[in-house]
């Protein structure tokens, strides 16, 4: 095992702890790096404009989520959601499909409380930029693109192109994510949270009940909703 | 040397080695909920909690890589030690402040349920980790390494 071969010897050798320090700090880097992108990468909303509910109530009324949906349907879904939070961002992908045919057919309307805790950096940021894109219309689109590319940054400059993509990206809009406009209202939301005694996200009400973790799924989303109507009914 | 201990240190290598890269390779592509897991231990401030949950997995590979190869065992297996001292005293601060969060060693993490804390586990498994670390410290030699003899670097392979 004890390999001394004088020839070997004389040739000098970084030794191996050198190189391992100078690995590690390239694994560092290559992490700043991947940060680097995520905050500068592109955003892409795609050609193929989305579905979006009308929005019934717009955000900035304290307390009040944003409603979108047909008024008068028979199934209210509230949903408690955190944009950092990475079981909503899976929630979002399992159920999005099924939430957004029962709430463009009519069946359903459906709440956005926007919460704010998972991240304290970002997850206000981001919750606040949902409300400004919800004032102008695109409450749906702006989430579920915001979800769909969870493992981006969103940067405020990443934020204002989406808008930009969907053509709310105007002034107005640009100031309401520079300036936090509607950072109070989000507070008023995570209140009104607590005081319902909601702890965690994603959490969904449907007409008032509150689902349980197994139920967070298209079917039990679904059937939840169709027992609602028919309780309703 | 015993002739067995190249071989024990290479499964040490191997399994060491093996957990990190896969720890890391599970986190590294989900940074925030990496970011989000460390933040669950409310043990740094926010604006460093990130950081050292973006880092980690990156660390994580490295290490786990070196280990596998077989360069530099001595001293990767330091640092991996290290990386255990710091995982335990952080599983089991919390366990000791009545957290109630998953490790978030293999992607995950956050709050859970009280009842599905697996804290023990969790501390069992990185002390085994840590003898496997303290191991690597003091016989590095181990069979099909990039490097046979850590003393000598000869940057032979091994026999």
């Amino acid at each position: 095992m004890s390999n001394t071969n004088p020839l070997l010897e004389q040739k000098k050798r970084v030794p191996p702890g050198v190189v391992v320090v100078i690995v590690l700090v390239l694994a560092l880097m290559a992490g700043v790096a991947f940060q680097y992108l995520r905050g500068h990468s592109k955003v892409d909303a795609g050609d193929q404009p989305r579905a979006e509910p009308a929005l019934i109530t717009g955000p900035g009324e304290a307390g009040k989520g944003v409603t979108v949906g047909k008024a008068g349907a028979k199934a209210q879904i509230d949903l408690y959601l955190d944009f950092r939070c990475p079981h909503c961002a899976e929630f979002e992908e399992m159920t999005g499909a099924t939430v957004d045919k029962l709430v463009a057919d009519g069946t359903a309307t459906l709440t956005y409380w926007p919460l704010a805790f998972v991240n304290p950096e970002a997850s206000p940021r981001l919750a606040n930029a949902f409300a400004a894109a919800a004032a102008n219309g695109k409450a749906l689109t702006y989430a579920d693109e915001m979800y769909g590319d969870f493992s981006k940054s969103w940067t405020n400059d990443q934020l204002i192109e989406l808008a930009k993509q969907l053509g709310i990206g105007d002034a107005k809009f640009q100031q309401a994510i520079q300036g936090n406009t509607y950072g109070s209202w989000v507070d008023s939301v995570g209140k009104a949270a607590d005081a319902r005694g909601v702890t965690g996200t994603p959490t969904v009400f449907v007409n008032g009940k509150q689902l349980e973790t197994k139920e967070l799924t298209p079917e039990g989303m679904q059937k939840a909703v169709d027992d609602a109507v028919k309780a309703a009914s | 040397m015993k002739p067995w201990a190249p071989w024990v240190s290479l499964v040490a290598r191997l399994v060491l080695g093996g957990v990190m890269l896969v720890a890391g390779a599970l986190k590294v592509s989900d940074p925030e909920t990496a970011a989000q897991a460390v933040r669950a231990y409310e043990i740094l401030p926010p604006g460093l909690a990130d950081p050292v949950g973006w880092g980690l997995p990156f660390l994580e590979i490295a290490i786990g890589l070196l280990l596998i190869l077989g360069f530099g065992v001595r001293h990767t297996a330091a640092a991996a030690g290290v990386f255990m001292v710091v995982f335990i005293a952080a599983v089991a601060s919390a366990w000791a402040r009545g957290l109630a969060i998953d490790c978030g060693c293999f992607g995950g993490g956050g709050r859970v349920d009280p009842g599905q804390t697996k804290y023990l586990e969790e501390i069992l498994r990185d002390v085994g980790l840590l003898v496997l670390a303290i191991w690597l410290c003091f016989r590095p030699a181990s069979k099909f390494a990039l490097e046979s003899d850590p003393n000598t670097t000869t940057g032979d392979t091994a026999p």
